[in-house]
């Protein structure tokens, strides 16, 4: 992986609030035309690190370099390539959507207005109302239009979707796969809703206190997952099961669903026909490979 | 009691800034009432602690306190849409009513005393008697405890059509009884009891409703409907006028893109378009401001000047944000540099109009106390907050939020006032005070640089949230 194509490279990251260790010797590269998937539980750091990459907060050991510059002092040119929805939306409640759409284009030297129009129109974002008056779903979803009207090489995205309804979702997710149509694009987002998520990532990172447990390209991960589901063809399924790197089992005398890690497919099927079975071999959805992993 | 208990604790900590607020306003009318019960003297430059009513000022703190705690726990208890559906509401209702309601009708009872001792009897020599206090305390108690009760039951017990006639007409008739209230002068004891009276009809009347859970039920429904009518208000309601988005946005466009010049203007017209959205409130308010700088109260002057630096504390910096612009670290020390000096140099206009103004209404209406509003050297109280406003700004995150920035606003306020008292117990040189005020100012000043410097240089440039886990 050469320096030219690492948006993002964090080594030995480590930030102390208090007594709280909230990230504790994280490394880190995110590489360019990536869909990155941060995921990890309340509290594990997902949004520090977020922050530090764009240089809202600083490290207390370690260091992070956002677009080949120390994320500390990254600049206005620098700040202009990167997109950042929080997940709180904080925006500015007394203007209204038109004079805060306005305000943030005038930072921009690449606003594309035909994008804003449209993103109006999808959005339902009427311009007119005050910021402070919209509803949840209606703030997050300006908060997202204002993000991205300047087309950011890097887009940062902390639970984007956590304020939305489900039919406001599915619309972002539409968005977010159009996003990713260019391929020069980075986005990293951080997720509660994996089943959102999984649809649009190619790498997963999953975090747990402060720590990065997994740092692995999605099918990578899918297939060091599988479940497994076993029919005897002969008699009663034997005891114990002769299978390796079993995670979960769930069985009665005739079936079986196992969850497996680090089996190939062809080393089930001859584990399988070695109990007289019928194996089904499927990949596990994000949800239950997340599980696996922070448990 | 076992629910009142319980809101009771949660309200004491989460409304933990009404101690000093009471302390703020008890000072104040301490104040305001020494000023009252004696002539205020124009030459005398400072106040003293020789006369302060250290009684008067410790018993509004205390009743003060306790009175604005047993009126938000109420309010949580009984207004909120979630309140109705707590066990054993109906009959709690009236209990929490009148517990916010009593420590009222103590409040109440407590500033006749005043009014009893210094205007009544002491300025004329003649000494109360005990049926005369017992009825004027008592009075004042019921009138407290009925307007209370009122203002907090006629929301859920009337159809929002009588609220809204009471809401309309309480105002005239307020200002009217209060008048009344201060003005009798020759049959007190007797207006005393006629007020007590109607009062106590009052009561009875809001009483009898609250004990009717079908009128409670439509006020309940009434409250969730607007709540519900105020959350579907998507259309603008007031912003600001065209002319800041010319005069700031449009400057900020003239400057390069990326540059520090467009981002602190941008900046600029964040955050006091703010205050510009609400300009009218704000003429307002300055109008009010210089009214009391026209009125002869020494304590007045202070209060409207500190009003002035106070606004300071309400000013958003740039240092801050969590919307992420392009702006690094260098650019947002500038601009909330350029911001705090602005503010500075906004709210000594404001403070310097504001005397001229107190002027025109000394001379047109002609008040007594002629001239105590073009003391411009009051204006420094306004510049000497800013910086310090700024400096505590910065530190906008953890248990630094807004109610407990009011607290620490409010006990600058009063160490402010009491240091100006200390000052007043000694004969300083005109130049040693000077020095001093000025000192005040240029340490804020070094505080504010010194922890925007340290905010912009290794600082997090976000707000912070803390969440159960007390982690950001």
């Amino acid at each position: 992986m050469s320096d030219e194509t690492i948006m993002v490279k964090i080594r030995g990251l480590s930030k102390r609030f208090g007594r709280t260790q909230a990230l504790d010797g994280v490394d880190l590269d995110i590489e360019c035309g990536r869909i990155i998937g941060l995921l990890g539980a309340n509290g594990a750091g997902k949004s520090t690190l977020l922050r530090h990459i764009i240089g809202l907060y600083l490290p207390d050991g370690g260091w992070c370099t956002t677009l080949g510059c120390d994320a500390s002092r990254l600049g206005p040119a620098e700040l202009a390539r990167i997109g950042y929805v929080h997940q709180e939306g904080e925006l500015i409640d007394w203007m209204t959507a038109a004079q805060l759409i306005r305000y943030v284009s005038v930072y921009y030297p690449n606003w594309n207005k035909e994008l804003e129009q449209r993103l109006v129109g999808e959005y339902e974002i009427s311009l007119k109302a005050r910021v402070g008056s919209l509803s949840p779903g209606q703030r997050q979803r300006l908060a997202i239009l204002i993000a991205i009207c300047f087309e950011p090489e890097l887009l940062i995205l902390d639970e984007p979707a956590a304020a939305l309804d489900p039919l406001a979702r599915a619309q972002f997710l539409d968005l977010l796969l159009q996003l990713i149509q260019d391929q020069k694009r980075t986005i990293v987002i951080s997720s509660h809703i994996l089943s959102d998520v999984e649809k649009v990532i190619d790498h997963a990172v999953i975090m747990k206190a402060g720590r990065i447990v997994a740092d692995a390209s999605f099918d990578e991960l899918r297939e060091k997952y599988s479940r497994v589901r076993l029919t005897s063809l002969a008699g009663p399924l034997p005891e114990p099961l002769d299978f390796a790197n079993i995670l979960e089992c769930r069985r009665n005398q005739s079936e079986a669903t196992l969850i497996v890690r680090d089996l190939s497919p062809d080393l089930i099927e001859a584990a399988a026909a070695r109990i007289h079975c019928q194996a089904d071999v499927q990949p596990l959805p994000l949800e239950d490979i997340y599980r696996l992993v922070v448990a | 009691m076992n629910i009142i208990w319980t809101n009771w604790k949660v309200a004491v900590w989460r409304y933990r800034f009404i101690g000093p607020a009471a302390v703020t306003i008890s000072f104040a009318l301490s104040m305001a009432m020494r000023d009252a019960s004696n002539p205020v003297d124009l030459d005398t430059e400072v106040t003293s602690l020789h006369d302060f009513p250290w009684f008067d000022f410790l018993l509004f703190s205390f009743v003060g306190s306790g009175t604005l705690h047993a009126v938000f726990l109420e309010r949580v208890m009984t207004a909120k849409p979630l309140s109705f559906c707590l066990p054993r509401y109906g009959q709690s209702l009236r209990g929490l009513i009148l517990l916010g309601a009593l420590p009222w009708g103590v409040f109440a009872a407590l500033l006749e005393a005043p009014l009893l001792w210094n205007a009544a009897y002491f300025r004329r020599g003649a000494s109360p008697e005990l049926l005369d206090i017992c009825l004027r305390f008592g009075s004042a108690f019921v009138v407290g405890v009925a307007t209370c009760v009122g203002v907090r039951a006629s929301r859920l017990v009337l159809s929002k059509l009588q609220w809204g006639f009471l809401a309309l007409a309480s105002f005239p008739l307020g200002i009217v009884a209060v008048a009344m209230w201060l003005s009798i002068d020759t049959h007190v004891t007797a207006s005393r009891v006629i007020a007590g009276v109607i009062a106590m009809v009052v009561f009875v009347f809001f009483w009898l409703r609250l004990g009717n859970m079908q009128y409670v039920a439509r006020g309940h429904r009434s409250i969730i409907q607007d709540a519900m009518d105020k959350r579907s208000q998507t259309d603008v309601k007031t912003t600001v006028p065209s002319w800041t988005d010319e005069l700031l946005l449009a400057r900020a466009e003239r400057h390069p893109f990326l540059g520090i010049g467009r981002y602190t203007w941008a900046s600029l017209y964040r955050t006091f378009g703010a205050f510009l959205c609400c300009w009218k409130w704000t003429l307002v308010v300055v109008l009010v401001l210089s009214a009391v700088l026209a009125a002869p109260f020494q304590m007045g002057v202070e209060i409207a000047f500190l009003s002035t630096g106070l606004l300071a504390a309400q000013v958003g910096l740039p240092a801050i944000s969590n919307l992420l612009l392009p702006g690094g670290r260098r650019e947002r020390f500038s601009a909330t540099l350029i911001t705090v000096l602005a503010t500075s140099l906004l709210l000594i206009a404001l403070a310097i109009g504001m005397v001229g103004l107190s002027e025109i209404i000394v001379v047109v209406f002609g008040a007594d106390a002629g001239g105590l509003g073009l003391r411009l050297r009051n204006v420094w109280l306004a510049c000497v907050l800013v910086p310090w406003m700024g400096a505590l700004q910065l530190r906008r995150y953890g248990w630094l939020r807004t109610e407990n920035r009011a607290l620490v606003a409010e006990s600058g306020f009063l160490g402010l006032m009491t240091f100006r008292m200390l000052l007043g117990l000694y004969e300083w040189p005109a130049q040693a005070r000077l020095l001093l005020f000025a000192a005040i100012a240029l340490c804020g000043w070094a505080v504010f640089l010194l922890g925007l410097r340290n905010v912009c240089k290794r600082g997090c440039l976000i707000e912070q949230k803390t969440h159960a886990g007390g982690q950001p």
